[in-house]
């Protein structure tokens, strides 16, 4: 069995194993960690949209909102919204002020 | 006719953009204050309009209360406060908007870390922009009658001059400024920042302020409950005293007894 590894821009990893015998490629979806920055600081991620995002960072749908790289993505927006490699996010919330 | 007499003692409703609001005094939402006592002197301010900062979530921060479960029933107005350019500022007004679905923004963006006086040109960038975007710009400027005019032909709700720096607490350091700029606004003038005491709030709302919006004047007294109450009853004071028009000043007595009838002795 031969491996070929590929890296795409969208982040998504296949890997496509040419079986002995087997009439077609069989291609495997890996989910592959990717870099983006939250609020400045390096972030580790599988989520593919913001919608996915905020899920994994528990962030309260009520009060909060976030910006992909200097735009505001609407809530409506947030499960299209895909984020490529290195994106920078901004996630806030309301705080005490004057 | 008793009525009337009562009623001349309420206030007119304090119009922003769009908004109605009855209370005259806008507060923070205090610095690190327990939400407790945060709301009991909103409270006691009688405050409906309450600034809010917009800030990044810490990654670690725990579930539980949040500042939003603290202020119901009130009306937000987020802030840029401490942005320093145009563009930070615009995002995170369109933040805030996003986040607490109102386009009411305090518009601040701050030229120098020791003054926190704003930038005049970013301003009104910012102001430009946002008030494109479909936002109550509410903008927080330096007393001068020229830039609260540019920010009025912009399209400002309302202009914000300061009285003084920022939790400075010096009172109002230029009345004929702020005379001037009321008195050529045509939209709601705002003193905002520098109050220091009760009598500050009244000298404003004398000089024909719409309202006055403080943080650290209340929050940063020894009894901000009672400092809250102050404000509130200052704020009601000056604007019946503007109204009822004040006597003019004269450099000699004039008697205020009769100079007719008088006793001799001898």
């Amino acid at each position: 069995m031969t491996k070929y590894k590929t890296e795409s821009k969208s982040g998504l990893e296949f890997e496509f194993c040419y079986l002995f015998f087997h009439p077609l490629p069989t291609i495997f979806y890996k989910l592959q960690e990717m870099r983006i920055v939250v609020n400045g600081q390096e972030y580790q991620t599988e989520a593919r949209t913001a919608a996915e995002l905020l899920q994994e960072l528990q962030t309260p749908e009520v009060g909060t909102a976030i910006a992909l790289n200097g735009e505001v993505v609407r809530k409506s927006q947030l499960s299209q919204t895909t984020l490529p490699e290195g994106s920078k996010i901004e996630i806030v919330r309301a705080v005490q002020g004057g | 006719m008793l009525c009337r007499a009562v009623k001349s003692t309420f206030m007119e409703l304090l119009k922003i953009g769009k908004y109605e609001f009855s209370s005259r005094l806008i507060t923070g939402t205090g610095k690190q204050v327990p939400y407790p006592l945060m709301r009991q002197c909103i409270d006691a301010a009688g405050a409906e309009l309450v600034t809010v900062a917009m800030r990044r979530i810490p990654q670690d921060e725990p579930a539980g209360m949040t500042l939003l479960d603290n202020l119901t029933g009130l009306n937000l107005l987020p802030n840029t406060a401490l942005c320093f350019t145009a563009k930070d500022a615009i995002l995170t007004a369109q933040l805030a908007r996003e986040a607490l679905q109102t386009d009411l923004i305090k518009l601040e963006v701050i030229g120098d870390q020791d003054t926190l006086y704003p930038d005049n040109e970013e301003l009104l960038i910012a102001a430009r922009e946002l008030v494109k975007d479909g936002f109550t710009v509410l903008p927080y400027c330096i007393d001068d009658p020229i830039i609260c005019r540019k920010l009025e032909d912009l399209g400002c709700a309302a202009v914000m001059p300061l009285a003084a720096p920022i939790g400075s607490g010096q009172g109002i350091r230029n009345v004929t400024n702020l005379q001037i700029i009321i008195e050529k606004a045509n939209i709601p003038v705002i003193v905002d920042a520098g109050v220091g005491t009760a009598s500050d709030a009244v000298i404003a709302m004398e000089l024909g302020a719409s309202a006055v919006l403080m943080q650290t004047a209340i929050f940063g007294a020894k009894q901000p409950v009672q400092m809250a109450q102050a404000m509130k009853l200052a704020i009601h004071s000056g604007y019946l005293a503007a109204r009822a028009g004040r006597i003019p000043k004269k450099l000699y007595a004039t008697a205020s007894s009769p100079d007719t009838g008088l006793v001799e002795a001898r």
